[in-house]
C-alpha cells in the first residue's frame, strides 16, 4: 500500500483539533451525554463541537485539495450540516484554490450565547477565530462566527454558521 | 430574482399550496372556471400531468440563495425547480423545500413578494404553505406576546411573504436550514409548493429557472388548428454491470476491476404542425375604380354589379407530424465513494487492520475513464459508454452521478424546444474479504 500526502493530512487535522478541544477543555472528557437539560460538563462538549468544526471548515489545504476538505468537515458535523455545505463548498473550493492558499484557524475565544428552550439539544456558541493569514480578498485575518451546534444521536456535533440575520434574531 | 417592471404588468405568479408528496396526492388548489389554474390542476386538485409538458429540473445560481459566512464568504447556493409548461404557455415550477425556504427569507428578491401581490389572495396559500414547511420551528409563544396579531398564524406568514417581518427573528431553534438541504436531495419527493407564472415561456429569462428546456414555439392563430409540441421524459441509467460482486484490486490478483454502463436515451420531440391548403376560385368582387363591371355579385342583382376575379380559400389542413430529434452534446459520469462507507473504512476497518486507508475515492468516469458515443435515429437520440476495468481500491458504496446537456430540437431551421439539463444517480458496492482468526476449542 502506498501512502500520499492526503491521506496523511486528513486524519491528522482531525486528531489535532481533537487533541486541542481535549487539551483546552479538560471537563469534556467523562461528561454525561445526551441529558435534555444542559450541565456544565454538556456544555463542554457542545463549547468542543463547536470549536472542531470550525477548526475544520477553515483548515484550507490546497494540497490535500477540496474532497479532503469536505470529508473532514463531514467527519464532525451533523448529517444534515454535511449535506448542506455540501451544496456550495465546491463554488468556495474553487477561489481557494485560484489563490493557492493554506490556512489554519485559531480559536482565540469562545463564549456560549443561547439555547432554545423549546428545542432541545440545539446551543450557539460565539467563537473570535484568527486565521494564519487573511482569506484572499480580505484585509483581516480575524473574526467573530456564531455557530449551531447539535445532539445528533447522543454526539454534540457542529451544525452550521449563522447568518448576520440569524444572529440578530436571536433570543436576548 | 428581480422581476423587471414591464414584466410584472404582464406576468403573473401565482403562489399555490400543494403538499405533494408524490404525484399521485392531490395538491390543495381549486381549479374554478376562470382561473388560470384550470390548465394546471383539475377539478379535484390533482396535476394535470397529460396535459403539461415536462420541463425536468432546473438549476440556477441565485444571489438570494447565498448564505453568508464568516470572514465575509458565501455559500454559494443553487436554486432547484422542476418545471412544467402548459400548452398555453404559462410555466408552473416547483422548488425545492430549501428552495422556498429562501424565497420566504428573500421575497424580494426572489419574486415572492411580486407573485403575492399579483395573485390579489392577500397571501393566504402563500401562508398556509409556509406554515406547512416552517411551522413547528417558530417560537409561536414569544411571537404571540410580541403581536397578538399572530395570533392567527397566517397573519404571520403574510407579514413573512411581504416583507413586513423578518422570519429569522422568531424560529424556536435553528437547525432546520441544514434539515432542509436533507430533504432537497431527491427531485419530486418533497416539492411542496407550486409557482405558476402566465405567459413564462415568452418571459422565459424572467422566470425561475431561466429559459432551460423551455418550449418556444409559438403558438399563433393561424386558419388551421395550432401547431403543438409533446415531449417525452428522456431515460437515463447509470449501472454497474460486471462483475457480479466486484472485489477491492488490492485482493484479486488478477486486478479486474468494475464495468460501469452508462445509457441515455431521448425520445424524439413531437411537433405537430397543420399546413393550409388552399384552392383557386372564381369570385366576383366589388368594383374597383375604373373598373368595367362583368358579373353579378348576387343572385339579387339584375345587372353586372362586380368585376371576376379570383381568390385562394382554405379547403383542407394537412397535418404533418414531426419527430424531431434532440441530440446529447455533452456527457459526464462520476462514481464516488459514500461519506458513510469513507467514514467506515477509516473508523472500522482502520481500527481492524492497520493500513486501511482511501486509496481513491473518486473517478471521473466519462470523460476520463472511457469516451461516449451518441448519434439520433427517427428522432429518438440516444448516448451511450462502458468504462471497463475501473480500478476500485477502496471497499464500500459508491454514488454513480451522470449529467446530461441536450442541444434542443429545431425544425426547417427554427428552435424549437431549449436545449436540456439532465441527471441521474445510482450506486454500487465494492467488497472486501476480511479474515478473522477463529480459536478452535
Amino acid at each position: 500500500m502506498h501512502l500520499n500526502l492526503k491521506t496523511i493530512l486528513l486524519p491528522l487535522v482531525i486528531l489535532l483539533a481533537g487533541l486541542l478541544i481535549l487539551t483546552s477543555f479538560p471537563g469534556i472528557v467523562g461528561s454525561q451525554q445526551g441529558s435534555l437539560t444542559p450541565t456544565p460538563a454538556e456544555d463542554d462538549l457542545a463549547k468542543a463541537a463547536a470549536i472542531q468544526g470550525a477548526t475544520v471548515f477553515f483548515t484550507i489545504d490546497e494540497q490535500a485539495g477540496k474532497d479532503a476538505w469536505i470529508e473532514s468537515f463531514c467527519m464532525v458535523s451533523t448529517e444534515s450540516g454535511c449535506a448542506f455545505y455540501k451544496l456550495g463548498l465546491s463554488k468556495l473550493w474553487k477561489q481557494f484554490e485560484a489563490a493557492h492558499i493554506s490556512i489554519t484557524p485559531t480559536i482565540l475565544s469562545s463564549e456560549k450565547v443561547t439555547t432554545f428552550p423549546e428545542k432541545q439539544g440545539q446551543q450557539v456558541w460565539k467563537l473570535e477565530i484568527e486565521l494564519s493569514k487573511p482569506l484572499p480578498g480580505r484585509s483581516s485575518s480575524k473574526d467573530t462566527a456564531y455557530t449551531l451546534v447539535v445532539l445528533e444521536q447522543g454526539t454534540w456535533k457542529f451544525d452550521r454558521f449563522l447568518t448576520p440575520d440569524e444572529v440578530n434574531g436571536l433570543p436576548k | 430574482m428581480n422581476l423587471p417592471c414591464a414584466f410584472r404588468n404582464t406576468v403573473f405568479a401565482l403562489l399555490l399550496v400543494a403538499l405533494l408528496l408524490n404525484g399521485s396526492h392531490p395538491v390543495m388548489a381549486q381549479a374554478d372556471g376562470d382561473s388560470p389554474w384550470g390548465d394546471v390542476v383539475d377539478e379535484n386538485g390533482h396535476l394535470r400531468y397529460d396535459e403539461l409538458i415536462d420541463l425536468g429540473e432546473t438549476v440556477e445560481d441565485a444571489e438570494w440563495m447565498d448564505i453568508e459566512l464568516p470572514f465575509g464568504m458565501e455559500l454559494d447556493l443553487d436554486a432547484n425547480y422542476h418545471r412544467y409548461q402548459t400548452q398555453d404557455g404559462d410555466i408552473v415550477v416547483l422548488p425545492t423545500p430549501l428552495t422556498v425556504m429562501m424565497m420566504a427569507m428573500n421575497p424580494v428578491e426572489s419574486g415572492l413578494s411580486d407573485a403575492q401581490s399579483q395573485l390579489g389572495l392577500g397571501g393566504f396559500v402563500g401562508a398556509e404553505f409556509l406554515g406547512a414547511l416552517l411551522g413547528d420551528h417558530i417560537d409561536w409563544n414569544r411571537l404571540g406576546q410580541s403581536n397578538p396579531d399572530y395570533a392567527n398564524p397566517d397573519n404571520f406568514w403574510n407579514a413573512v411573504i411581504n416583507g413586513q417581518e423578518n422570519v429569522w427573528t422568531w424560529f424556536a431553534g435553528l437547525d432546520f436550514l441544514t434539515d432542509l438541504a436533507l430533504m432537497s436531495w431527491n427531485d419530486m419527493d418533497l416539492r411542496m409548493g407550486l409557482l405558476l407564472y402566465l405567459n413564462g415561456a415568452a418571459n422565459c429569462r424572467e422566470i425561475p429557472g431561466g429559459c432551460s428546456g423551455i418550449v418556444i414555439e409559438q403558438l399563433l392563430p393561424v386558419t388551421c388548428p395550432a401547431p403543438s409540441v409533446t415531449m417525452q421524459q428522456p431515460t437515463l441509467s447509470i449501472r454497474k454491470t460486471a462483475p457480479e460482486n466486484p472485489l477491492v484490486i488490492g485482493q484479486d490478483p488478477e486486478k479486474r476491476g468494475a464495468d460501469v454502463q452508462v445509457s441515455v436515451n431521448v425520445p424524439p420531440v413531437i411537433y405537430t404542425w397543420f399546413e393550409p391548403v388552399y384552392e383557386e376560385v372564381e369570385v366576383c368582387r366589388d368594383l374597383g375604380t375604373g373598373e368595367v363591371a362583368d358579373c353579378r355579385k348576387s343572385n339579387s342583382s339584375i345587372v353586372n354589379d362586380g368585376k371576376r376575379d379570383s381568390e385562394l380559400i382554405l379547403v383542407d389542413c394537412r397535418q404533418h407530424v414531426e419527430y424531431l430529434p434532440d441530440r446529447v452534446t455533452s456527457l459526464t459520469a462520476t462514481a464516488q465513494l459514500t461519506p458513510a462507507s469513507k467514514a467506515w473504512i477509516l473508523n472500522q476497518l482502520s481500527s481492524a487492520y492497520y493500513e486501511a486507508y482511501i486509496h481513491r475515492e473518486s473517478f471521473n468516469l466519462v470523460p476520463g475513464l472511457a469516451s461516449w458515443a451518441g448519434g439520433c435515429s427517427g428522432g429518438t437520440c440516444t448516448a451511450s459508454a462502458l468504462v471497463s476495468r475501473i480500478p476500485f481500491a477502496d471497499p464500500g458504496k459508491f454514488d454513480l452521478s451522470l449529467r446530461v446537456q441536450t442541444a434542443g430540437a429545431s425544425f426547417a431551421g427554427r428552435q424549437i424546444t431549449q436545449p436540456r439539463s439532465l441527471s441521474s444517480a445510482g450506486q454500487m458496492q465494492v467488497f472486501v474479504t476480511l479474515t478473522t482468526l477463529i480459536e478452535q476449542p
